[in-house]
């Protein structure tokens, strides 16, 4: 029965990550008080977490705390890729250590997901995305149906008619020709990829941004597979 | 156990009644015990085709609604002695139709027919759905022309999840492509689509090409099921077609421009 | 078809399906415009069972029975029974 008085929810945040470049406390002092000078206001109590990527063992984690709420930052917590004796070291002194959202098969089932997605900096750091399962259907997938692969890669073996859709969250892989429609990374993945033994695609999509036929015209009936490349989809030869 | 099949297509008038009727008579005149069934609801149309429409007194619906009994309702063709046809109502109430109802007929037909065939209409609505609910093969007729083929790959999306094989997770239903109005001078000036075209969009097996043919139009005026024709390229088609589906390989026929000389084109062929 | 068949066939011959076509539409057309004027459903089996009836005294065939329903306008509605009594000369 549900809980009349309170209720978890996962949501998504958009948060910004402090990069530090030195682990000298008063250089980070300094170039963070330029900062806050630049726009006071836009910083007032900003909520911000602290990449620990580059920190060594010296690295005080209280100071940096008492720095940046000095400064009147709203102080998260930690994050970044790191050891997981150094996640239960952060813990132990108190302090949140966040990931970066990712949706793996067991957190669909949590219902109290993470709440904060970091934020890259603009000169994109790709990091080593979780590995989807894949969701194989086998046959053709005929005009009017829809095939959803929640949380995985779609391998269809056979052949997807025009008026069909199939969409994924990771990547799709068509073993046979592709004339519906097909939309990968579903969820926002921006490395799906879509390959297929022959292109002839109503509609091919990752991430949201989508080419209709007309743009499939350099690999038009020919084995090949579409990603990202920036914002931009590029289409190349399969084999 | 007897094999029922259904004769479908999505797009109308592409020939599934016409086939349904050759199909019937190619069956019984072998020596099989056929019955084909009008699933239309409110549209009769087999009747008229196989010839019998003046001997219509009960349909499909007086059966289910316990008005008649089967043996009232069928009607024996005249021709042949082991053929008959159920007809389809003239009321368009679709909810008479109903999966128990027609489950029961078609348990009642297959104590005394070994092939049940349903002449299904067009659409995806309640009879045509009706039609392909029970069977165990289909016959997904085609003409080739872009909106057919769309309607009839749409149509073998159906018949995979909406049947009850489907629903029940047996064997699924054993699908063939009947390429019906078939003219082999337009596909070789690249006109119509080919054999090959719609086989590899639809991927299933050929079962037969009918050729576009005059005898078809003559066959229904007179109310002879096509196959009776058997000077006609269609009534040939027809007859291997019934080849192929009692289990023998047939080569295709009538694929090909046929290279007439002038003797020929005089003294008929 | 081939040229000489078409110099040898009279011309009513040639048109043969088309006008057995019209023929049969014309029948099955009247039957059920007819029918339209609604016939009421008990009709079949009222036929049968009159038939059932008459055969515990004398010998009929399906057909010696006709049961028509006219709609004779406004109020006036007509069931007209017809039976043929059995004759020698018919074989059935």
């Amino acid at each position: 029965m549900a809980d009349k008085s309170i209720e978890f929810k996962g949501t998504s945040f958009t948060l910004s990550v402090l990069y530090l470049k030195t682990l000298k406390l008063t250089d980070i002092r300094a170039s963070l008080i330029k900062k806050v000078a630049q726009a006071p206001d836009f910083f007032y109590l900003f909520p911000v977490m602290v990449n620990i990527e580059e920190v060594d063992s010296s690295f005080d984690y209280q100071a940096i705390k008492i720095l940046l709420e000095e400064l009147k930052f709203t102080f998260i917590g930690f994050t970044g890729y790191v050891s997981e004796e150094q996640r239960v070291l952060i813990r132990a002194l108190g302090f949140s250590f966040v990931n970066a959202a990712k949706s793996t098969a067991s957190n669909q089932k949590n219902r109290i997901d993470d709440v904060a997605k970091v934020k890259y900096k603009e000169t994109e750091t790709i990091r080593e995305y979780e590995l989807y399962g894949d969701k194989i259907h086998r046959g053709q997938v005929r005009s009017g149906q829809q095939i959803y692969a929640k949380g995985q890669n779609l391998v269809v073996i056979g052949s997807v008619s025009a008026g069909a859709e199939i969409i994924a969250d990771g990547n799709i892989h068509v073993y046979g020709s592709l004339r519906g429609r097909a939309i990968a990374g579903a969820k926002g993945h921006h490395q799906a990829q879509i390959y297929c033994q022959n292109l002839e695609a109503e509609l091919v999509s990752i991430n949201g941004n989508y080419w209709l036929s007309e743009s499939m015209k350099q690999h038009w009936g020919t084995p090949a597979f579409i990603q990202l490349t920036g914002a931009e989809l590029t289409s190349s030869k399969l084999i | 156990m007897a094999r029922i099949i259904v004769v479908t297509s999505g797009k109308g008038g592409v020939g599934k009644t016409t086939s349904s009727a050759s199909i019937g008579v190619g069956l019984a005149l072998k020596g099989h015990k056929v019955v084909v069934i009008d699933f239309d609801i409110g549209l009769r149309n087999l009747d008229l085709i196989m010839g019998c429409e003046r001997r219509v007194v009960y349909d499909f619906i007086n059966v289910i609604n316990g008005e008649a009994t089967l043996n009232q309702a069928l009607i024996k063709d005249k021709r042949i002695n082991n053929l008959s046809v159920l007809p389809a109502s003239q009321t368009r109430d679709k909810d008479a139709l109903t999966k128990e109802n027609v489950g029961k007929v078609l348990d009642e037909l297959g104590k005394i027919f070994e092939f049940i065939i349903c002449d299904s209409p067009a659409g995806i609505e309640a009879g045509a759905m009706m039609a392909l609910y029970y069977a165990d093969e289909a016959i997904v007729t085609t003409n080739p022309e872009v909106s057919s083929v769309r309607d009839s790959d749409r149509i073998l999306g159906m018949l995979a999840s909406r049947s009850r094989r489907a629903e029940l997770g047996l064997e699924p239903i054993k699908e063939h492509l009947l390429l019906t109005r078939y003219c082999p001078a337009r596909v070789a000036e690249g006109e119509m689509l080919s054999v090959e075209d719609v086989v590899d969009i639809l991927a299933i097996p050929l079962l037969g090409v009918i050729p576009e043919s005059p005898a078809v139009l003559k066959a229904s005026n007179a109310g002879e099921p096509v196959i009776l024709d058997i000077t006609s390229d269609a009534g040939k088609a027809y007859q291997d077609v019934i080849a192929r589906l009692l289990g023998e390989t047939v080569e295709f026929r009538f694929l090909q421009v046929e290279q007439k000389n002038i003797l020929s084109r005089l003294f008929g062929g | 078809m081939a040229l000489i068949d078409y110099f040898l066939q009279k011309k009513e011959h040639r048109v043969t399906t088309a006008f057995k076509a019209k023929e049969r539409l014309q029948i099955i057309v009247a039957h059920e415009r007819s029918g339209r004027n609604k016939q009421p459903d008990y009709l079949p089996q009222l036929t049968e069972d009159i038939l059932h009836v008459l055969r515990k005294y004398i010998q009929v065939s399906d057909r010696s029975l006709s049961i028509n329903f006219d709609n004779k306008g406004g109020d006036l509605h007509v069931l007209e029974l017809n039976i043929e009594l059995y004759d020698e000369n018919n074989t059935d």
